[in-house]
Parts: C-alpha cells; sequence; structure tokens
C-alpha cells in the first residue's frame, strides 16, 4: 500500500490527517505514556515536514513511522544521558515527570496492560507488534519501516505475537 | 497459531486503542497557517541553525547546576537580560465556558506589555465541566500556551509550572510536555526583521481541583547566541502569550477566559 502524495504545503496537511492517530497510537505504545508520545509525534511529524520538503518519500508509511520510531529511539537515548547528567551533579528529575507508567494518565485500562506487558518484550518484538496493530501496513511495509526484509518482518511479527499470547491470552469469542 | 486466530487476536489487540486519538495539542501544529510544522521543526531545533545536541546538553547543565528547575520562571541568572527585568502580574479567576466533547479549544490572549520580560503567574479557576469531569478519576488539564515576540533577533526563554491538587508540575516550556529540561528557545529571523515565532507548552495535571495556577516566564534579549554577537541583538518590544486550558481526558474542552496583566 503505498499513499498517493499530492505535492505541496497542502500535501503534508493531508499526511498528518490521515497519520496522526496511528503515529500517535504507536508512539503511546512504544513510550508508555501519553506526554512522550505527543512530544515523540510532534517531533516526528516536524522531522518529517523537513525531509518532505526536500524529497517526497515514495510510501509515506514506512518513511512515517521509520521517523516515529527513530524518534522514540532518540527520545530514550535523551532521557538516559539527562539521567547520568543530572546523577553528576546530584540531582535528579522531579517526581511524577517521568516514563514511570505510575505518571501514565489517561490511558484505559486494557490499553494499558498490553502497553506494559509489551514492555517487558525487546524492543524490536514491541514496535513490530505496534506497528502491526496501530496501523494497516502490510509487510513488506512494516519490514521498511524497520529495516527488515517482507519476510523477515512477517516471521518476526508472527514470533512475537506468539510471545504475547502468552503473556496476553485471546479473549474468548463465545 | 492459525492465521485466522491470528487476525482474530491482531484485532482484539488493536481493539484496545479504540477511543485513543492524536491529542488536539498536537493538532495545533497542523492547523497553524502554512507553517505551522516549519515553526515547530524551528523550535525543535531541526532547522540547519540549530544548537544541536551541544546544546540540548548545556540545558541540561546549566539547568540542573543552577536549580531552575520547577522554580519561578525566569531567564537563567547571569543572563544579561536580568538586569532588564520587569514583572508582570496577571491574574483571571472568572469561569470559563465549556465546550462540547471534542470541540477544538479555542485560544486566549494572555498580554504582557512589558518590554523584555514577563512574567505570570496566571491563576485559572477551573470551568465548572472541568470539575464535574473529576468524576472520571484522574482529571487531566492541559495547558497550551503560544508566545510571540516581536523583535529580531530574539531570544526567547519560557518556563512554567503548574499546580494541582497541591502538586507541582515543572515545565520546560521548550517541548511539549512535562520534565523537559531544556527550557529555552532561541530564534532568528532569517530575514533579520521582525521575528514571529510561536511555541508551546503542555501541562498535564492531575486532581480534582478547582483551581489551576500557572507560572510562565518569558524572556527575551541579549542572550549570547550562536546566531552572532549579543551586542548585535535588539530588546523584545512585545510579548503576546496565548493560552488554552483543556480538561477531560479526549479534549472536551473548556477554555479559561483571557486575562490582562494586572
Amino acid at each position: 500500500m503505498t499513499s498517493p502524495v499530492p505535492e505541496g504545503n497542502d500535501a503534508f496537511t493531508e499526511i498528518y490527517r490521515q497519520h496522526a492517530t496511528p503515529v500517535y497510537r504507536f508512539c503511546l505504545t512504544l513510550t508508555g505514556n501519553p506526554a512522550d508520545a505527543e512530544d515523540a509525534a510532534a517531533e516526528a511529524f516536524a522531522k518529517a515536514f523537513i525531509a518532505f520538503s526536500r524529497r517526497p518519500p515514495d510510501d509515506v508509511h514506512s518513511w512515517l513511522f521509520r521517523i516515529a520510531r527513530n524518534v522514540v529511539v532518540d527520545q530514550h537515548r535523551r532521557r538516559q544521558a539527562r539521567h547520568r547528567l543530572l546523577g553528576l551533579v546530584g540531582r535528579s528529575e522531579p517526581s511524577g515527570t517521568t516514563g514511570d507508567p505510575g505518571v501514565s494518565l489517561a490511558v484505559r485500562q486494557d490499553l494499558r496492560e498490553l502497553i506494559d506487558i509489551l514492555g517487558a518484550l525487546r524492543r524490536r518484538d514491541r514496535e513490530l507488534i505496534a506497528l502491526r496493530v496501530t496501523t494497516d501496513m502490510t509487510f513488506a511495509q512494516i519490514g521498511k519501516a524497520l529495516g527488515m526484509s517482507e519476510r523477515g518482518a512477517k516471521l518476526a511479527t508472527y514470533r512475537a505475537l506468539a510471545k504475547l499470547r502468552e503473556m496476553i491470552p485471546e479473549e474468548s469469542t463465545e | 497459531m492459525t492465521d485466522e486466530q491470528r487476525t482474530r487476536y491482531e484485532q482484539q489487540l488493536a481493539s484496545r486503542y479504540e477511543g485513543v486519538e492524536a491529542p488536539p495539542t498536537l493538532a495545533r501544529w497542523a492547523t497553524r497557517p502554512a507553517d505551522g510544522w516549519a515553526r515547530r521543526a524551528v523550535s525543535l531545533g531541526l532547522s540547519a541553525r540549530n544548537a544541536g545536541a551541544l546544546g540540548a546538553v548545556m540545558a541540561v547543565i546549566v539547568v540542573a547546576a543552577l536549580g531552575l528547575h520547577g522554580s519561578h520562571g525566569g531567564p537563567p541568572a547571569g543572563s544579561p537580560t536580568a538586569s532588564a527585568e520587569t514583572t508582570s502580574s496577571i491574574s483571571s479567576t472568572a469561569a470559563g465556558e465549556c465546550l462540547p466533547a471534542g470541540s477544538a479549544p479555542t485560544s486566549l490572549n494572555l498580554v504582557g506589555g512589558a518590554a523584555n520580560t514577563f512574567y505570570g503567574p496566571i491563576t485559572v479557576q477551573a470551568p465548572p465541566c472541568c470539575r464535574r469531569d473529576t468524576s472520571v478519576s484522574p482529571t487531566v488539564f492541559t495547558a497550551s500556551f503560544d508566545g510571540t515576540m516581536s523583535g529580531a533577533p530574539l531570544h526567547f526563554a519560557l518556563t512554567l509550572h503548574g499546580e494541582s491538587g497541591g502538586l507541582t508540575f515543572p515545565i520546560g516550556f521548550s517541548d511539549t510536555q512535562p520534565s523537559r529540561w531544556d527550557n529555552q528557545l532561541q530564534m532568528s529571523s532569517d530575514r533579520g526583521d521582525t521575528v514571529w515565532h510561536s511555541y508551546f507548552g503542555t501541562a498535564t495535571m492531575s486532581g480534582d481541583n478547582e483551581t489551576v495556577s500557572l507560572d510562565v516566564g518569558l524572556n527575551s534579549g541579549a542572550i549570547p547566541s550562536p546566531y552572532g554577537p549579543s551586542s548585535t541583538v535588539p530588546q523584545a518590544t512585545d510579548a503576546h502569550l496565548a493560552g488554552t486550558l483543556v480538561c477531560g481526558r479526549t479534549g472536551s474542552g473548556a477554555v479559561f477566559p483571557g486575562s490582562t496583566p494586572g
């Protein structure tokens, strides 16, 4: 699935309209925190805007989620660096301002459970599942977003889902 | 797991995201005239003239060392603009107007006329719809601000913290969430004339309070800049803050009323 890309700023506005919620959901799944997710999504769209103005991508979906994924990884690294720096000067971050699940507000209970359990998986597994359930991307697109082959993405996603299913059983449909 | 089982399982997982939408504060960047994302990118330091990672690291060190984070908003101690400070207090206690759920929040202008500096605090009485929303636990308040200043090139430093239920949430204003330390935003004009720049921070507060207090500090002036010698930096001649307060989980909005300098 490749989105047609109109030209100009209107094109990017349309990209935002189509992808804002999936990108936010993806970021929320990876960060576990609505505030971090909003932050990451905003940064992802800003970076995408810059990149888009230089060269519109062939496949908006893969491109945008790759940017979002990288932003979340960078966000995590920055937080770790900040912790280290603050430790050096003998300070800590104020309580209630980190990615602590205890301060993750306004996430429905069953989603909170999913995010928390996903947090126990490897990052790549978490990314694969997040893309699979928050977007309608094909495995080819998921693979492209994460730097994997289509087949690799498919197999790895199936494995990750199987792991998750051991922790969150399928709900009965009876 | 069969394909059918897998598909069903994926659908069950996806259903947990129902009702989770991109927050309205995020949409603000997309709904601004013409170049909202460009300005957002600049505010994130993504332009070619950004200070880069070093700037972020320096901000952490400066903030941590000076103990500014969580204190009253203001410029870094020792900055050249400190001697030019004036303080404006603005307050508002009138009840706001409730909007239907899903309505876009409406901005109000909080105008500070002092050159170079502009400080809160802003005290906002949560509108009745927000108070009713305390049945939803936790209540979430989201405050968003834009700041604009004229004069070029400028530095724009904002700090803000909100109080709700005795809890204080320091907010670095150069990002969209609490806990950011890099609370200085640098800006300049490529044209060398009037700078028009905006930024907003978001405070997410929980509690069952009727009052939300926000401290806002805005400063501009000749802070040494990677953009050029500080001696060439003129002082700001005007400053505006515009803010919205949204209560509730899903963007159901309450607009807090406009305020004027006290």
